[in-house]
């Protein structure tokens, strides 16, 4: 993932958790988000440590009363955010067999804000008849910041009723902010595959080309390949449309590697559209190639333009001090 | 009285526990202030509703269970 992707997607999560509207914080996008998620950390434990005695002690109550009443009570009086805060301090199976008996419309409320760290045990035994409803839920409602960062402590079976749940939209924008990215090739792969086509097409036509590019550099290379294979299938002016994408915000470098990963004949059908026959967008590439050290990357692209295209490079790497000659 | 962004800065100093790392650090006063508000005013926004559901859930447990619940939650 892209630095600028990573601290967008922290910036989000970090409004997010201070209940502010989503630009508010836009000045942090210049900081790292490893720093980013540090402050998020301190802040998540500042509010979930805001009033712990009084949480703990509602968690031992909560052993006291039959579920059904205890759910009544959540439900009627507690409301979402007192539950969230106090479910790290019920018992599990406890808050299991209480969480069965709420709406999912409740659920989806508090399940904004849990801290899944806190709630593990109970999300690892959340039954999947369960995950599915509230994941439409927060689908419907956009909640991608909250189903990113529960990915990580799902058992599969739930993240596949989640997936099963979610709009086209929703998985890609929820994937972007996942806040344990390493899961998500292993989730990919719990996709059924005529999905992918589908996801890819939600990018083109809903300008989440960052996103879906942000994906892609998450996944292992063989689960890659096929997925890249299917972009440079894709109509001539949809790839365009990933051409302006990338070009506006600067993803040669996250472009470089999916397109080393097509198979030679997707590359050179990619490598023969018109998009990229441009000096500004070969600048770009080769300019991310050498301020990322993907050469190999750019070498396959290279190779498989036509003439008219190579005929730029020299003007390109004209203006790139210190670029190598390249084997086209 | 301290200026409002050194007061800000310390703040956020205090929520991470010490100096701010080297971006964090390098915003203006004002963008401190408005980050460091931010936090405070979740934390209060919890605080109110935590004070406000536990007051009222109490009217939902039967009058039989409500003095031994009355007693884990306020001793």
């Amino acid at each position: 993932m892209s630095a600028v992707l990573q601290t967008q997607a922290e910036v989000l999560k970090l409004e997010r958790l201070l209940g502010l509207a989503p630009g508010e914080l836009e000045f942090l996008d210049q900081v790292p988000a490893a720093e980013l998620r540090g402050l998020r950390e301190k802040a998540t434990d500042l509010l979930f440590d805001t009033g712990a005695p009084l949480l703990a002690r509602l968690g031992a109550a909560a052993k006291l009363l039959p579920s059904p009443l205890v759910a009544t009570v959540a439900e009627r009086a507690f409301g979402p955010l007192l539950c969230a805060r106090a479910a790290g301090s019920v018992d599990p199976g406890k808050a299991i067999d209480v969480a069965k008996r709420l709406s999912p419309d409740f659920l989806a409320d508090a399940t904004v804000e849990l801290d899944p760290r806190r709630v593990a045990a109970i999300i690892a035994g959340v039954p999947t008849s369960l995950v599915e409803p509230v994941a439409r839920e927060l689908g419907r409602r956009g909640e991608h910041v909250t189903m990113g960062r529960f990915l990580g402590f799902v058992p599969d079976a739930s993240i596949g009723a989640a997936m099963g749940a979610l709009s086209d939209e929703a998985m890609l924008r929820t994937a972007f902010v996942l806040e344990h990215k390493e899961a998500l090739d292993h989730a990919v792969g719990l996709l059924p595959p005529e999905r992918l086509p589908g996801v890819l097409r939600c990018a083109a036509e809903n300008d989440l080309w960052p996103e879906a590019l942000d994906l892609l550099d998450q996944l292992s290379e063989e689960r890659r390949g096929p997925i890249a294979d299917q972009v440079a299938a894709m109509e001539e002016e949809v790839v365009a449309g990933l051409v302006a994408a990338v070009l506006e915000a600067d993803l040669w470098s996250v472009l470089l590697p999916v397109v080393r990963t097509m198979s030679p004949d997707s590359r050179m059908r990619l490598a023969s559209m018109t998009c990229f026959h441009s000096e500004e967008v070969l600048r770009g590439i080769v300019t991310a190639a050498f301020a990322d050290g993907l050469w190999l990357d750019l070498v396959p692209l290279l190779r498989a333009l036509p003439p008219d295209a190579i005929r730029l490079l020299p003007g390109v790497l004209r203006d790139l001090p210190g670029a190598p000659d390249l084997p086209v | 009285m301290p200026e409002p962004s050194t007061e800000a800065r310390a703040r956020l100093e205090t929520l991470y526990g010490g100096s701010l790392p080297p971006a964090l650090g390098a915003l203006t006063e004002e963008q401190h202030a408005r980050l460091a508000d931010a936090v405070d005013a979740a934390r209060a926004r919890q605080k109110q509703a935590l004070r406000e559901a536990t007051d009222s859930g109490l009217d939902f447990v039967p009058k039989l269970l409500r003095g031994p619940v009355r007693k884990v939650l306020f001793g």
